[in-house]
């Protein structure tokens, strides 16, 4: 089974299948494996009581002369059927109350959330003893009521889950199939729900062993079988501190501490299979990048990306080329448009220009200069002095970034005062400023985010990033989200600010026709090259790399509504997979042998105009027609 | 002509607003709003329509309307000249089979627990429409019509395993097991890169073209289903404020508004910016729908008469070609 094998493959995972494994099988076989039976009349002698480890006890007897290391065998019995069990009992409470409170949600939803929470607030042990001390010492009982007060966790986690699954888009497909309730529960949010779950139930079995110990040891266990909190309560009221014999105090404790830990070790492994987290941990410092030292003169343009080179460092340590000896340049007050693909690397080569990788990401080569300036050799407080203040950044779906507990303009003091040493009353005018740059009325400023429609939102993220006038903004799908009439109207503001402030702005976006109507200079990406950059006319009229022909075949274009569209047959390479030769070659319908084996260099066209193809090499003439 | 599948009459849908307790208290009665606005809509086997607004226009609500995931709260839907009121839950649900949807998100509406095959097979299984082999055939004949040849191929993939475009295939192949009459495409190309959209285009409008399944193709983006609709309706506010032949609507819009939401659409010609038209603010709330025209407070070209009489539709050139403006009756 899939989830054995990766269990296994986890390291601390391992030692608890083991750990937990040596307890079953002693659970399972203790009539074989224990050397008395504990059942047994025996006819203790003075020197039977207490009796320290010997040949014939190994971990000596009890007070009544028992051999110690087989009430341990026998206690594990016990411990594992209760906690079992009572995990068991816990798990479908809990998992029925989670399920039917997070699909059905509303009143019957919210009345089942606030039984869980008394439950919750009252404190378990304490009833514990009420209930166990009024119905009977059984175990039987004692596993029912570990059960029926052990479930509140799992009813939150399970409703938690729950109600984020029945969001998914998958259960409205299946609704709109015309599914029931039932079915929709069955066969789309259970078995979502079902790993968490087991997860869960494992954490679920410590306690209710620890519970069962407990009560146990304060005399409430069942009187009639052997268990550990039970021989851990009559070593201590039967004089064993006293008497000096440490075996009979020592040994259920580590028993349970054995049994206990291995649980938990499994039900963490468990859950780090079912929610697995990044391979590096976010809280690791980045890896400081390599300074490659310049050649000739520094760049004197607001924003220069000299041969950068990413990648990314997988868990088991391979390394994926998201971003290949890209180079490019922004001029100051100008707009360059950074095209390509979902998975092309154009997030991913921006990100590392400011040096905002996510973990995992490694600037492996290269270098990136603002205005002359290399950012890969800043320390740690330069490089967050020039993050806002000289090159900005305006994130895809970035009306969500803001911070809904915060009115609007408390978010924009607040970033230019990080970064300027000005007063409140001052700071404040100039966030005024900057909100009605946007088109924001400045009396609104002291709204909320959600006081504020998706428009508003995206165009107060604009004022927030032009809190500091950089030199450069880079707006990464900054429409994507938004409504056509919206889209235009936030892309006029960008344009208009960028020619009135001189900025150089990057526009990160899929979309062409964006890049043609509002960019100077494009640069189309393909699996994390350069394939072709230019100025947006020239490119757009007679593009010279496949790709951009092929793409923007696939574009449409109002001006001939009638023109079919043709698609571009495959998908990008997974970094992962990169082919030997160029990258668009199992795609391109011009490539020829050179294209399968040798990567293309860029061949320049025109002014500041390249495309990395060997097209371009063949006799004049040969090349795109 | 052949009969419509599928007719909208004079639809309209009204959500109640939940009271909030300082409207109780000041005694002020519920504002309902009116997401959709007497809307008519006929739809014939093999047209593909494409409904065209932005968002809080009604476009997504009509489309539930038309999935029967609600029930209008005045007019008439008649399915093949029947009106769905009438029909028993048994009726309704058959009818209802006839209906597919298919959805924007082919990353998101996949369940990544199911296999193609169960994906696929999951509608005819929930109408109990095939068991066994008939099950197991209809599965390939509908993985083989949207396009996933050989359909023995894909039946066991995960759709983690599968491209962006190949999942919207599934999506299209499980909408086409029932072997649906009409297929409402809710932004199906939105989320899928420029590269592949046409497939899923081309694939959607060849079943109406080889199959005569009707398309509704619901959209903000104009560019994208100019070339693939034949007719176009323009949604603001609830109301469909233009309708016509898709190359008449782009080429001689009448209702202001489509001008405007033409002009805003970015065309890849960098040598031709174009004046656009760019309407300031968004969208009003349709909970308080302007007087007169409702598109009066935004219009560029408003005058007196639109902020008191409201327009309906009317026709506006060429035949079928209507839009509800004042400027266009005279």
């Amino acid at each position: 089974m899939n989830f054995g094998r990766k269990l296994w493959a986890h390291r601390l995972g391992r030692i608890g299948v083991i750990m937990l494994g040596v307890s079953v099988v002693l659970a399972i076989f203790a009539p074989v494996l224990a050397p008395y039976d504990p059942e047994e009349n025996i006819r203790p002698t003075i020197d039977d009581i207490y009796a320290g480890p010997s040949s014939e006890h190994p971990l000596g007897t009890d007070d009544a002369g028992y051999d110690v290391l087989s009430l341990l065998i026998y206690g594990s019995r016990v411990s594992l059927v209760v906690g079992f069990a009572g995990a068991i009992i816990a798990l479908f409470i809990g998992g029925l109350i989670g399920l039917v409170a997070g699909f059905r949600g509303g009143k019957l939803g919210n009345g089942l959330m606030r039984f869980t929470d008394f439950f919750l607030v009252i404190p378990d042990l304490a009833l514990q003893i009420v209930i166990v001390a009024i119905i009977g010492q059984s175990l039987q009982n004692i596993i029912l009521v570990i059960g029926a007060l052990g479930w509140t966790t799992t009813a939150r986690l399970v409703r938690a889950q729950t109600l984020s699954v029945r969001e998914r888009k998958f259960v409205t497909r299946a609704r709109a199939v015309g599914g029931s309730d039932f079915y929709i529960l069955r066969r789309h949010v259970f078995p979502q729900v079902l790993p968490l779950m087991l997860a869960n139930t494992v954490l679920t079995v410590s306690l209710a062993i620890l519970a069962e110990s407990t009560l146990a040891f304060i005399g409430l266990g069942d009187p009639t079988v052997v268990s550990w909190g039970q021989m851990l309560n009559f070593a201590f009221n039967r004089g064993a501190v006293s008497a000096g014999a440490w075996w009979a105090l020592i040994t259920p404790g580590f028993a349970i501490v054995w049994v206990v830990l291995g649980v938990t070790l499994v039900g963490n492994a468990l859950e780090d299979i079912v929610n697995p987290r990044q391979g590096r941990h976010h809280l690791e410092p980045e890896p400081i990048p390599r300074v490659v030292p310049l050649v000739g003169a520094a760049p004197t343009s607001a924003l220069a990306m000299r041969n950068l080179v990413v990648e990314f460092v997988g868990a088991d340590g391979t390394r994926s080329r998201a971003v290949d000896d890209v180079t490019f340049e922004v001029d100051k007050g100008e707009a360059l448009g950074l095209v390509g693909e979902s998975g092309c690397g154009k997030t991913t080569t921006m990100l590392a220009a400011l040096r905002l990788l996510p973990p995992g990401g490694e600037i492996a080569d290269g270098s990136v200069y603002l205005h002359g300036e290399n950012v890969l050799a800043l320390d740690e407080d330069s490089l967050r002095e020039t993050r806002w203040t000289r090159m900005a950044l305006v994130f895809q779906g970035a009306m969500n970034a803001l911070n809904p507990v915060r009115s609007v303009q408390d978010q924009i003091v607040e970033a230019i005062r990080a970064h300027a040493d000005i007063g409140q009353a001052e700071a404040r005018v100039r966030a005024i400023e900057l909100l009605e740059l946007v088109g924001i009325d400045g009396d609104r400023g002291s709204e909320y985010p959600h006081q504020f429609s998706g428009g508003m939102r995206q165009r107060a993220m604009i004022a927030l990033a032009l809190a500091c006038d950089p030199e450069v903004i880079v707006a990464d799908e900054p429409t994507t989200a938004l409504d056509v009439m919206i889209q235009a109207q936030v892309m006029e503001l960008l344009d208009r600010l960028r020619r009135q402030l001189g900025m150089g702005m990057v526009l990160i976006t899929h979309d062409l026709a964006l890049v043609a109507e509002t960019c100077d200079r494009v640069v189309v990406m393909y699996g994390g090259i350069v394939a072709e950059q230019g100025p947006v006319t020239e490119v757009f009229a007679a593009p010279k790399h496949p790709y951009t022909k092929l793409l923007l075949e696939a574009f449409p274009d109002l001006e001939e509504p009638e023109r079919p569209l043709i698609s571009i047959p495959g998908s990008p390479p997974r970094l992962d997979q990169l082919p030997p030769g160029c990258r668009f070659a199992p795609r391109c319908p011009y490539a020829f042998d050179r294209c399968h084996v040798e990567k293309p260099p860029a061949y320049p066209i025109g002014d500041r105009w390249e495309a990395a193809c060997f097209l371009l090499d063949l006799p004049v003439g040969a090349a795109l027609g | 002509m052949a009969d419509p599948v599928l007719q909208l009459d004079d639809v309209s849908v009204t959500f109640g607003r939940p009271r909030s307790l300082s409207d109780v208290i000041a005694r002020r009665p519920r504002s309902d709003v009116r997401a959709v606005d007497e809307v008519s809509l006929e739809l014939r086997p093999g047209e593909v329509l494409a409904v065209v607004g932005e968002s809080g226009c009604g476009k997504t609500t009509t489309a539930n309307v038309i999935m029967g995931l609600l029930s209008p709260s005045a007019g008439r839907v008649l399915i093949r000249g029947e009106n769905l009121a009438g029909l028993s839950g048994g009726e309704l649900r058959r009818s209802r089979r006839k209906m597919q949807m298919v959805f924007q998100d082919p990353y998101e509406s996949l369940n990544p627990r199911m296999t193609v095959g169960q994906i696929v097979a999951e509608p005819l299984q929930v109408h109990r429409a095939a068991t066994g082999p008939e099950l197991v055939r209809r599965v390939a004949i509908a993985l083989d019509r949207a396009g996933l040849r050989p359909p023995e191929r894909y039946l066991g993939v995960r759709p983690n395993e599968l491209s962006g475009g190949q999942r919207q295939r599934v999506v299209i192949a499980s909408a086409l097991a029932l072997e649906p009459d009409v297929l409402v495409a809710d932004e199906p190309v939105s989320m899928l890169d420029v590269s592949i959209r046409a497939d899923i285009l081309n694939l959607l409008a060849s079943l109406a073209r080889d199959q005569g399944i009707a398309v509704v193709m619901i959209t903000h983006d104009m560019s994208t289903v100019a070339a693939y609709s034949d007719r176009i309706a323009v949604m603001y506010l609830g109301r469909i404020v233009e309708t016509g032949p898709t190359l008449s609507v782009l080429t001689t819009p009448s209702h202001p508004y489509t001008r405007a939401l033409l002009s805003v659409v970015p065309v890849p010609h960098p040598s031709q910016r174009k004046p656009r038209i760019i309407l300031s603010g968004e969208t009003p709330d349709p909970g308080r729908i302007p007087a007169g025209c409702r598109f009066n407070p935004r219009c560029p070209l408003v005058f007196d008469r639109c902020r008191v009489d409201d327009p309906r539709l009317m026709p506006a050139g060429s035949p079928g070609h209507d839009a509800a403006c004042w400027l266009v009756g005279g």
